[in-house]
């Protein structure tokens, strides 16, 4: 075949079709792909406003691991002033890792909230599904103080049935937070944490606390303090322990108002367990008059105690009648929670009965003094 | 080993291709009348699978990323398995009428199946969930397509040996043909669900 | 105009590449377990398939036979690309959402069996109107079993959670399996009953015509 034969061939006008078809494939793509080609940083910027739900400017940070259990692996500080830290927890099912991005609040030099968790990717854990949207919620709902300090444990969360992959992520979660606390926060002393924890129970008015020092003599607690002690009792009352109390002193329409803060853990509950309650109980005349109110601060087994709605009925109940002690029964028994109700009332009544063996002097008019401070001897 | 473990009981019953990634599901449904065109198929797929895996990991790892055209690579995928099929075929012809024979038949099929473009998509991508914290490279990628052709092929005889059984009993009318078999083939997924409970720690 | 409402029909019942014709199965299979990434996965394929039919017809002439089908896989490739890229950019939870099927489009029989079937044979309004039409029948196809297979296999639709009832088999594979069987023995046996149906009327009317003429 001739060079001319060959240009008129079928064959060169295939070879030719073909080649031209591919070369102007490989031109329009190459231009669509210049115009297209989404860059490394709008993958993170992507990343960062799904997380964020809208589009945040954000510098990175050095990571640093604070934490045995989980891995930081970036880290960056967001406009707003939070952080949003991406780190690997560790100890999922089957030795996996479930890697999170999370979003911790972040106010004033101190971590205030989690704002949010988002699983980015994991490594063996086949049932990650069963991590709902609602169980990755609680970590910011049931963030405090407290935990900032302890950290999340698995039995936490609900709406999500597979323990360790729900441990691996509890992990991470910890692990961000010690990050951000070591690097960036100020960890705040106990006493700043105890006090706001109490404050909450008493809304606007200013309160004092009065505790012990570390040789038993009555001592008002601040914020810098780093160790908080209560005047100890640990003594039984019916069917609960009282372990310690404390005082809270407060001024309204220029009386001063004195309660006593007992911590008291009642027996009897699910499955044999306890449930810790902290009790203010007001003081009038020398006398405890009426339950302020009752929180649950602690539980051993109770699976249930999140049914329990009724701990605001035990405010305001007057408590003055000889042997009085509440049933767990109508206003102080919620439905699916009768045991934990149970252990409650044991609770709150070991509290009763133990601030009725204390005595009282009547509280005297000028507020600067420490009235009704005779608490000692009450484990008679 | 501990990676050439995981690599096979991921590509074989695990993430098995027709059962869990429901690739290939047009030869699977098409050519399942019959255990022997359904192996014939199987085989078929398995070898192309290898054969394009072999070609074009190397092609986008050490030409295409490093001349920057990661873009391109469906056209250079499609085009590589479209010309190896081809090839392939024209070699069996000459080499072994006979083999020609039972699987020549299958083999321009297999252009548009998308197995074969799954796995050389597949081995470029996050292979993380099979192997481990091994780096990859060509022989894990090989590997993957042998036994994921394998997996395919084992879906497909069990699949054809249940039809070929369904031929001795009346189907209603509505269901005759396709909507059989995907109940059919519903029945071999839930099987196969059994072994996502495999793990190795 | 009857031309195209044929080919509408065509496309959205007759000859409807899911139920009647059972192409494309594997994207259907692996996307039909939630309705959002069904039907983008739909609306993605009407874009490319109208595309690639208007492409293929317009080069019909021009493209040599021997080599036509290499020349349909490049640009049915070119369009996938183009589609991958564009949905990575403006639509990206869609680009996640579709995963590895979304390169597969390159090997859907719908696109390459249009092209073969319709494109290189009709002109280009036609072939843009099939491409359209068939790629609407696989869209609704598709997103009909996604919302069937969301509702009962996760108790939401379109990610709105709308039940805590659900049957997570309807979600994997096997369910997916199972309502695509049963979608299409339903939906053959509807156009079955129809055209029994009007069969049954056509011979009534010419029995009736008979009788007049015969009167």
């Amino acid at each position: 075949m001739t060079v001319k034969g060959f240009f008129k061939s079928n064959v060169f006008k295939c070879l030719a079709t073909l080649l031209c078809v591919l070369l102007i494939s490989g031109i329009f793509l190459t231009i669509m792909n210049a115009l297209l080609a989404v860059t490394p940083e709008e993958k993170f910027q992507r990343a960062i406003s799904k997380i964020y739900g809208k589009n945040v400017a954000t510098t990175a940070v050095a990571v640093a691991d604070y934490n045995s259990n989980a891995t930081i692996e970036e880290a960056y500080r967001v406009e707003d002033g939070n952080y949003l830290v991406k780190s690997t927890g560790k100890g999922g099912y089957e030795n996996g890792t479930v890697t999170c991005w999370v979003v911790i609040e972040f106010n004033n030099g101190a971590v205030c909230g989690i704002g949010k968790v988002v699983i980015d990717s994991n490594k063996n854990q086949s049932y990650i599904d069963r991590v709902t949207d609602k169980a990755l919620n609680q970590f910011g709902e049931l963030y405090n103080s407290e935990i900032n300090e302890k950290g999340f444990t698995e039995n936490m969360i609900t709406n999500a049935t597979v323990k360790g992959t729900k441990t691996a992520i509890c992990n991470a979660v910890n692990g961000a937070l010690d990050f951000v606390n070591n690097s960036f926060g100020k960890v705040r002393a106990l006493g700043e944490r105890f006090l706001e924890e109490i404050q909450k129970a008493y809304g606007e008015n200013v309160i004092s606390v009065y505790g012990t020092d570390d040789k038993g003599v009555e001592k008002l607690i601040t914020k810098e303090d780093e160790t908080v002690t209560g005047f100890k009792v640990e003594a039984q009352h019916g069917n609960a322990t009282v372990n310690e109390y404390y005082k809270v002193k407060y001024t309204v329409d220029e009386s001063e108002i004195l309660h006593y803060l007992i911590t008291s853990t009642g027996n009897g509950g699910y499955q044999d367990g306890t449930v810790t309650c902290r009790v203010a109980i007001a003081i009038t005349n020398g006398k405890p008059t009426t339950i302020y109110n009752a929180t649950i601060i602690g539980n051993v087994g109770q699976s249930y105690i999140n049914d329990i709605k009724h701990m605001g009925n035990y405010s305001g109940k007057d408590i003055t009648g000889d042997g009085f002690a509440f049933e767990p029964s109508g206003d102080f028994l919620s439905s699916g929670a009768t045991k934990s109700s149970t252990a409650i009332a044991n609770a709150v009544n070991g509290a009763i009965t133990y601030v009725k063996t204390l005595t009282f002097e009547a509280p005297e008019t000028n507020p600067d003094g420490d009235g009704g401070d005779n608490g000692e001897g009450g484990n008679s | 080993m501990g990676t050439f473990i995981a690599i096979v009981l991921a590509a074989v019953l695990t993430n098995n291709f027709i059962t869990v990634k429901t690739y290939g599901i047009c030869p699977f449904l098409g050519v399942s009348k019959k255990t022997s065109s359904a192996a014939g198929m199987g085989i078929a797929v398995t070898l192309v699978m290898v054969l394009a895996t072999l070609v074009t990991y190397p092609i986008y790892t050490y030409v295409m990323v490093p001349l920057g055209i990661e873009f391109l690579e469906i056209i250079f995928f499609i085009f590589i398995i479209a010309s190896l099929v081809q090839m392939l075929e024209k070699i069996i012809q000459k080499i072994s009428p006979s083999l020609y024979g039972a699987m020549g038949i299958y083999l321009p099929l297999i252009t548009t199946n998308c197995a074969v473009l799954g796995v050389t998509e597949l081995v470029i991508g996050d292979m993380s969930a099979y192997i481990g914290d091994a780096s990859m490279n060509i022989g894990w990628a090989a590997l993957y397509a042998l036994f994921a052709g394998l997996g395919f092929t084992l879906v497909m005889i069990i699949m054809s040996g249940m039809r070929e059984k369904l031929n001795y009993y009346k189907t209603a009318k509505a269901l005759a043909g396709f909507p059989i078999a995907m109940v059919t083939a519903c029945f071999i997924c839930m099987a196969f669900t059994v072994f996502s409970y495999i793990s190795l720690g | 105009m009857n031309k195209y409402k044929k080919i509408t029909l065509d496309g959205l019942i007759y000859q409807n590449p899911t139920f009647m014709l059972v192409l494309g199965t594997c994207p259907t299979l692996g996307l039909i377990s939630s309705a959002f990434s069904a039907m983008g996965m739909g609306l993605t394929v009407v874009v490319i398939l109208t595309l690639s039919n208007i492409l293929i017809s317009a080069l019909r002439k021009v493209i040599p036979n021997s080599v036509r089908i290499p020349c349909y896989i490049v640009i049915i490739a070119t369009l996938v690309t183009f589609a991958r890229m564009f949905l990575e950019k403006f639509v990206p939870d869609l680009y996640d959402s579709l995963g590895g099927f979304l390169a597969l489009i390159v090997v859907n029989c719908i696109i390459l069996g249009r092209a073969e079937a319709f494109a290189n044979k009709h002109t280009v309004p036609e072939a843009a109107v099939d491409g359209v039409m068939q790629g609407l029948g696989f869209t609704l196809a598709l997103t009909l079993m996604g919302i069937i297979c969301e509702f009962f296999g996760k108790g939401s639709l379109f990610g709105y959670e709308i039940m805590s009832f659900s049957i997570g088999m309807l979600s994997k594979p096997a369910g997916a399996f199972l309502v695509y069987g049963l979608s299409i023995a339903v939906f053959t046996y509807v156009i079955d009953c129809i055209e029994r149906a009007k069969r049954v009327k056509a011979n009534k009317l010419a029995r009736e015509n008979l009788l007049r003429e015969v009167a």
